[in-house]
């Protein structure tokens, strides 16, 4: 009796235990899968049938589940990724895909992030152009040269800002679609301030002059003192401000990237226009804490007709689009970025990669190079409004997400494109000019620092971290 | 003596029960341990586990992708002679704590004392108070954020159609924390509300009715009864508050990121950027732990200092 009481107790601390082991492990099938099947010659799609029978010799490959993490933007993301996704698993149909969808590009950074640190990686990742930077420069993305080469994808077939995702000769993405950041202006405030639209053919440029000019004219003060409509948003995120050191002739890093820029004086000089932009009469921009609260404050301000411009890369028409129907909201046209000494203007990327840890590369590297190359899946980029495709072949089509003037915008944007130029990045991007020097800033466009004191002091402890070894 | 056999001796009847106390005894602590072993192993799997890997994390310099690299207390020795970050933000918290717990303990207790009184719609206000806290952060983040708004916020506009100077709340490096404050005592009172409101009704009546036989008047009977006998209620919700408020991360995450500046940098979200911004995990345990210790050693100090005060 007394045995059979300590053998059911024994039993059942045991059960407890393998309950709660087998809730905390990894839900993955790596353990008893088969090695993963050898790469096809191709993706092309698999050729119709035909009378000849099938080898019946060749073993079908094994299932495999592959875990592709994205995040979402406006609902018009998982639509395009899992229409490709579709096709993709109709040729490959041992294949199967599933998604880890992040409400926004932070939360998807920390989510990859803590996947990694627990070693069950996703497969296949969309990133950003300096997340990319910050995982490859630490072993977290797979080296796709080899399989580049071996399957004949060159970069030459993919927009120029491909190379953003290559270090030291290394590619770790592939571009999804990636895009100049423009000048979205309100037709109808323009209209109604009897001003000249910003340029008439397509590879016009317009002036910070003209910019000014016209944000002021269009911007009104209410009885009480307080600006109603503003000209322009506030240009405070580091993609706002870096073409505008660029076209003011300076930059915000050395060439060998190894020391700050933003105590030059061309530097500054750009960072007190944009600050005087929110802080000196004639106020043009709402001041840099109605940005915080972006998707509401800003999104309402475009919306009711409250904001004349706004400065956005592929992104900015889905502000103004309705993801239903895909009409505009709103009368809006596309300028190129304005210039001050040189055209300038910073080019986007958002790319897929896959994670250096996955168990399946070969299947991930299927997918990523299907999302990438695959002519139907990089239109299905533009024609949901999601950003200009990364393919060549497919930008070639034409489509486009502007629903306004297609020809000209598309002219205004390739025109964009060209003079593009990518970011900089290095290994402390995040720390540096996301961190350290958007801290400097955020005191600069409240007031509270003078322009000189936030560049030089953003110079300085963005030069500490430089000389600091990499974790 | 031939043919002589040894009869078994029987136990007693006390004898009975001692043996079948011992292994009564031995069946319910057998019991007991089974009962308490997925707790046990919950707290072992999520608290200690996680904890003696954070101290081991933090004699290390790690990225959260590379292998870990022991760096012994080069992370401790950078924490305490060279993180001017680190100062910011222990300052920082120090003041959030400073301002959060008298100010959220004492609008608790006296809203406490209000509810605690027979009055009508006692179960709405309860109600109310409450729900700040059961609400999302993110949804606080946001409906306060556009409050303190200085271009479009709703208390800006009272204070514009009043007269008044302009509260900057959330733009300025002089006001943005003790904005938060503002938010995470107005998300706090509920629950200490309720504790308080607790406390109180655990009170006798009759020592309210002995005082007032003795011409007690109202504050008196605050001051002599209601304060002294709901001090370990107090010292409860003293103890959870500063606990919770050295631990301050979701409003500053979603408010202010830190800014202006580093004017709400605390070290929670300095802990944050460390380990998930920066991949400097190993910088972020470390700092991780020395809050854990501070917390520590600060909830024994009050609990020391509790015998002079607390009454149970």
């Amino acid at each position: 009796m007394k045995w059979k009481k300590a053998g059911l107790f024994l039993c059942s601390a045991l059960l407890i235990l393998t309950l709660i082991l087998t809730a905390c492990a990894p839900a993955t099938e790596e353990a008893t899968e088969a090695p993963p099947p050898p790469p096809p010659e191709d993706t092309e799609p698999a050729p119709e049938p035909t009378d000849v029978p099938e080898p019946t010799e060749v073993p079908p490959p094994e299932p495999v589940t592959i875990r592709i993490a994205f995040w979402e933007l406006f609902g018009i993301i998982e639509p395009r990724v899992q229409a490709a996704v579709d096709r993709f698993t109709e040729l490959y149909p041992h294949i199967t895909v599933e998604f880890i969808i992040s409400p926004d590009a932070f939360t998807h950074r920390d989510t990859v992030l803590t996947m990694m640190a627990a070693g069950d990686p996703p497969d296949v990742l969309w990133s950003g152009d300096s997340s990319i930077w910050d995982f490859a420069y630490r072993g977290a993305l797979m080296d796709l040269t080899p399989y580049m080469e071996r399957d004949g994808v060159d970069s030459s077939i993919f927009v120029p800002a491909v190379e953003e995702a290559s270090i030291e000769g290394k590619y770790y993405a592939l571009p999804d679609h990636s895009g100049p950041l423009m000048v979205y202006y309100n037709r109808d405030m323009y209209d109604a301030a009897g001003l000249e639209y910003p340029i008439t053919n397509p590879t016009d440029e317009w002036t910070w002059d003209t910019f000014l000019a016209n944000a002021e004219a269009i911007t009104q003060v209410g009885a009480d003192g307080r600006v109603e409509t503003f000209g322009m948003d506030p240009w405070t995120i580091w993609f706002h401000w870096l073409p505008t050191i660029w076209t003011f002739g300076g930059d915000v890093i050395n060439d060998a990237r190894t020391e700050s820029r933003l105590n030059e004086p061309e530097a500054i000089a750009a960072m007190q226009t944009i600050t005087d932009t929110m802080l000196t009469d004639p106020i043009v921009a709402p001041s840099s804490t109605a940005f915080t609260e972006l998707g509401v404050d800003l999104l309402t301000l475009l919306l009711t007709q409250r904001c004349a411009h706004l400065g956005a890369g592929a992104w900015g028409p889905s502000l103004f689009t309705n993801p239903a129907t895909m009409e505009p909201a709103i009368n809006w046209g596309l300028a190129p970025y304005p210039t001050e000494v040189v055209p300038a203007t910073v080019n986007g990327f958002v790319g897929w990669a896959a994670a250096a840890g996955s168990q399946h590369p070969e299947e991930a590297w299927m997918l990523l190079k299907f999302l990438s190359t695959d002519v139907e899946s990089q239109r299905d980029v533009a024609r949901r409004g999601i950003g200009h495709p990364g393919l060549l072949e497919a930008y070639a089509y034409g489509d486009f997400m502007m629903a306004y003037q297609p020809d000209t915008d598309l002219d205004i944007w390739l025109h964009s494109a060209e003079r593009s130029s990518g970011v900089p990045y290095h290994a402390q991007w995040t720390r540096t000019v996301e961190g350290v020097v958007t801290e400097e800033f955020s005191l600069m466009f409240v007031g509270e620092k003078t322009v000189e004191e936030a560049m030089a002091d953003a110079a300085t402890r963005m030069n500490e971290i430089l000389a600091q070894p990499l974790e | 003596m031939a043919g002589a056999t040894t009869q078994p001796v029987q136990p007693s009847g006390w004898q009975k029960f001692l043996n079948w106390s011992r292994r009564w005894k031995v069946r319910s602590t057998l019991w007991g341990y089974l009962f308490l072993t997925p707790n046990i192993l919950g707290f072992l799997v999520f608290s200690i586990f996680p904890l003696l890997f954070a101290i081991g994390m933090s004699f290390t310099r790690w990225d959260l992708i590379s292998d870990p690299t022991f760096v012994g207390l080069e992370n401790y020795q950078k924490i305490f002679l060279d993180d001017e970050g680190f100062i910011i933000s222990v300052k920082n918290t120090l003041v959030f704590t400073a301002i959060s717990v008298p100010a959220g303990t004492i609008i608790s207790l006296v809203l406490a004392n209000a509810l605690n009184q027979k009055i009508r719609g006692t179960t709405f206000y309860r109600t109310a108070y409450f729900l700040p806290i059961v609400s999302s952060s993110v949804a606080v983040a946001l409906v306060w954020g556009w409050l303190f708004n200085p271009d479009f916020g709703l208390i800006n506009t009272f204070l514009h159609k009043l007269g008044l100077p302009m509260f900057k709340g959330l733009a300025s490096s002089a006001t943005a924390l003790i904005s938060i404050v503002i938010v995470s005592v107005w998300r706090g009172i509920g629950p200490s509300t309720v504790i308080f409101l607790a406390g109180l009704q655990g009170i006798s009546e009759e020592l309210y009715d002995a005082a007032k036989i003795d011409g007690a008047n109202s504050p008196q009977l605050f001051r002599h009864i209601t304060l002294p006998m709901l001090s370990p209620t107090t010292f409860f919700v003293i103890v959870v508050s500063i606990i919770g408020s050295f631990q301050v991360f979701d409003l500053v995450y979603m408010m202010t990121g830190g800014g202006p500046g580093r004017a709400t940098y605390v070290i929670v979200y300095y802990i944050y950027q460390h380990a998930f911004r920066w991949f400097s995990m190993g910088y972020g345990a470390s700092i991780a732990f020395i809050l854990f210790i501070v917390i520590l050693i600060l909830t024994l100090i009050q609990l020391r200092l509790s015998g002079r005060w607390v009454h149970y």
